[in-house]
């Protein structure tokens, strides 16, 4: 018997593990609907892994390693270590309000996010919400000002379900978002 | 049964074993490792029609044989792309079976996704229909002969 469940215990390891290991597979979802009967759709399903991984490998103008130069800004301009923490220990409420003709925007900060809203009006108007949570913003920071640690925010990004973008026109919807669920279940029931 | 049918039978079996067990192995073997398929369609008259169906053991045995100077060129011309494809590939190989992207237009439908340790990559448009089967072991051996020649 002994002999028996030294056999057993690996044999079902083997088979819980992987099942384990992809039910804690996080996935960052894009999808953007063009609207009309031409209209173009795009689904991307991207394992956070797999985009952790490639962008370190990716090389570019202004990006490098994850991280992203902000080449518009010096280093003496914005202190962006100060300005996140001063939004992080900031009470819940709006901070940036402008009306106008064309646009409505709002800032603000609640339950440990900070939301951004903005609604145009007009024949293309366009609403767009973002919604980031200041442990994102936190890791971004980099021993240097004018940079951001695109990669260190994936990783916090990955860590919860939610909801990171919208974008909702006239000619097209766009989602970004972060859940455990592959797509294959949406796409299956296209 | 007499001596001789007996004779007879075990010769046969053995004759059996001798010419099947190749093809048995070749068989575990090609559907261990896969198939590396292409197929490309192009409509309207003239149109090229391309079918590949290539065992990944020979696409193994073909990455030993050829001459390295072929995976010296692709390391040159795609240098800075390799170091995110080895990632990708690493990744992907945990990954489980997925749509990675999906895009579909008035014109033109294409479909990545992981299947089964294999890539499949479908594109559908107004003037050609493709179909790539690569499974991922064989693409990575690929790379590691490319990563290789870089390094001799």
């Amino acid at each position: 018997m002994a002999k028996f469940r030294g056999l057993l215990l690996p044999l079902l390891a083997c088979l819980v593990l992987p099942v384990a290991s992809q039910a804690e597979q996080r996935w960052l979802h894009i999808r953007v609907d063009e609207s009309g009967p031409e209209g173009e759709k795009v689904r991307i399903n991207v394992p956070i892994e797999l985009a952790e991984a490639i962008m370190p490998t990716i090389e570019s103008e202004g990006f490098r390693k994850g991280i992203i130069r902000l080449y518009g800004l010096s280093e003496s301009e914005v202190d962006l270590p100060k300005l996140i923490a001063a939004l992080r220990d900031a009470r819940d409420g709006e901070y940036v309000r402008v009306d106008s003709q064309d646009e409505k925007v709002r800032i603000r900060k609640e339950d440990g996010r900070l939301l951004i809203d903005v609604d145009e009006s007009g024949a293309a108007a366009e609403k767009v919400h973002i919604s980031i949570r200041m442990e994102v913003l936190q890791a971004m920071l980099t021993e240097r000002n004018n940079e951001l640690d695109a990669l260190a925010a994936l990783q916090v990004i990955g860590e919860e379900d939610g909801m990171l973008v919208t974008v909702d026109s006239e000619d097209e919807t766009v989602r970004i978002w972060v859940d455990d669920e592959s797509g294959e279940e949406e796409e299956d029931n296209r | 049964m007499s001596p001789r049918e007996r004779r007879l039978l075990i010769a046969s079996c053995a004759i059996l074993l001798f010419v099947a067990t190749p093809i048995v192995v070749a068989g575990v073997l090609i559907a261990h490792s896969g198939v590396l398929v292409v197929q490309v369609d192009e409509f309207g008259p003239g149109g090229d029609h391309v079918r590949l169906r290539i065992p990944c053991v020979l696409v193994d045995v073909a990455c030993r044989l050829a001459p390295r100077e072929v995976f010296a060129d692709a390391r040159l011309e795609g240098a800075q792309w390799i170091p995110a494809v080895r990632a990708a590939l690493t990744q992907l190989a945990k990954s489980p079976d997925c749509v990675l992207v999906q895009v579909d237009s008035s014109d033109e439908k294409v479909r990545i996704e992981k299947r089964n340790r294999t890539l499949l990559v479908k594109v559908d448009s107004l003037g050609e229909r493709i179909r790539i089967e690569m499974p991922l072991r064989s693409a990575s051996m690929v790379l590691s002969r490319i990563e290789k020649a870089a390094l001799s």
